[in-house]
């Protein structure tokens, strides 16, 4: 099952492991630059942003 | 100009009471800022969790309430009440639909490793970002809505918007799970 759902999106499989590879490589200076509430921070402002924009449903 | 002050007056009814809410959140959650190792674990396994099964479009819904704006609460209101209505209720992000895991991620950042004043100034300064980017969301899709195909070109909008969210959530992941490591270290 794992080979197939993989097989089928390979390509966001690896995506998907370089992306988690480069947050915890950017821990080492994230964490060291200003601690952890900036690292949250710049994360939560990114994640509010993209949701909201995403939630395309109009009123 | 008229055009540019509505934009301005409607995403203000969304942004001012999601960065209210979303402050007073962060206070409610203050005290689980004590829980040092299970809060950053907990979210590190979440946003890995909906960070592959979002970047890989696996059929899994995302914990979300169903509820929606009763007709009731709009009609007859003048359309400055409407706004304000839209903006409680939309603006924070919480109590309607909603298709992206991030949002639940960001409680859990709140709790992580801040003092209380500096988690209500980024919390609700994340708030307010999400109020201002969902009214812009409205506005930019009001134009589209009425269109012969503007149903699926939102759910095809929707389906992408799912795999970004996901690779950021993938971000958070790998960054969490550097500090669990650093603390797993600490302690050893």
């Amino acid at each position: 099952m794992l080979e197939a759902l993989v097989g089928r999106h390979y390509i966001r499989f690896c995506l998907a492991g370089a992306v988690f590879f480069i947050g915890f490589a950017s821990a080492e200076f994230l964490l060291h630059k200003g601690g952890l509430p900036i690292a949250t921070g710049i994360y939560s402002a990114l994640l509010a942003a993209l949701v909201g924009l995403g939630k395309l449903a109009t009123p | 100009m008229r055009v540019v002050l509505y934009g301005v007056a409607y995403s203000a009814a969304y942004i001012l009471p999601a960065a209210a809410l979303w402050g007073t959140l962060s206070v409610i959650l203050e005290p689980l800022e004590q829980v040092h190792l299970l809060m950053p674990l907990i979210a590190s396994i979440y946003a890995l969790g909906f960070g592959v099964i979002e970047t890989l479009s696996l059929p899994f819904r995302t914990p979300s309430l169903a509820w929606q704006v009763p007709e009731q609460w709009l009609q007859g209101r003048s359309e400055v009440a409407q706004a304000i209505i839209w903006g409680i209720t939309l603006g924070p992000g919480w109590i309607t639909v909603n298709p992206y895991a991030g949002i639940w991620l960001l409680p859990l950042l709140t709790t992580l490793g801040r003092n209380l004043l500096m988690a209500v100034v980024v919390t609700g300064i994340a708030g307010a970002i999400h109020g201002g980017a969902r009214a812009i969301g409205v506005l930019r899709n009001s134009g589209q809505v009425g269109g012969s195909c503007s149903h699926l070109l939102i759910l095809g909008q929707q389906l992408s918007w799912r795999r970004r969210d996901g690779l950021i959530l993938l971000l958070v992941a790998g960054t969490l799970a550097a500090y669990l490591l650093t603390i797993l270290q600490g302690q050893n």
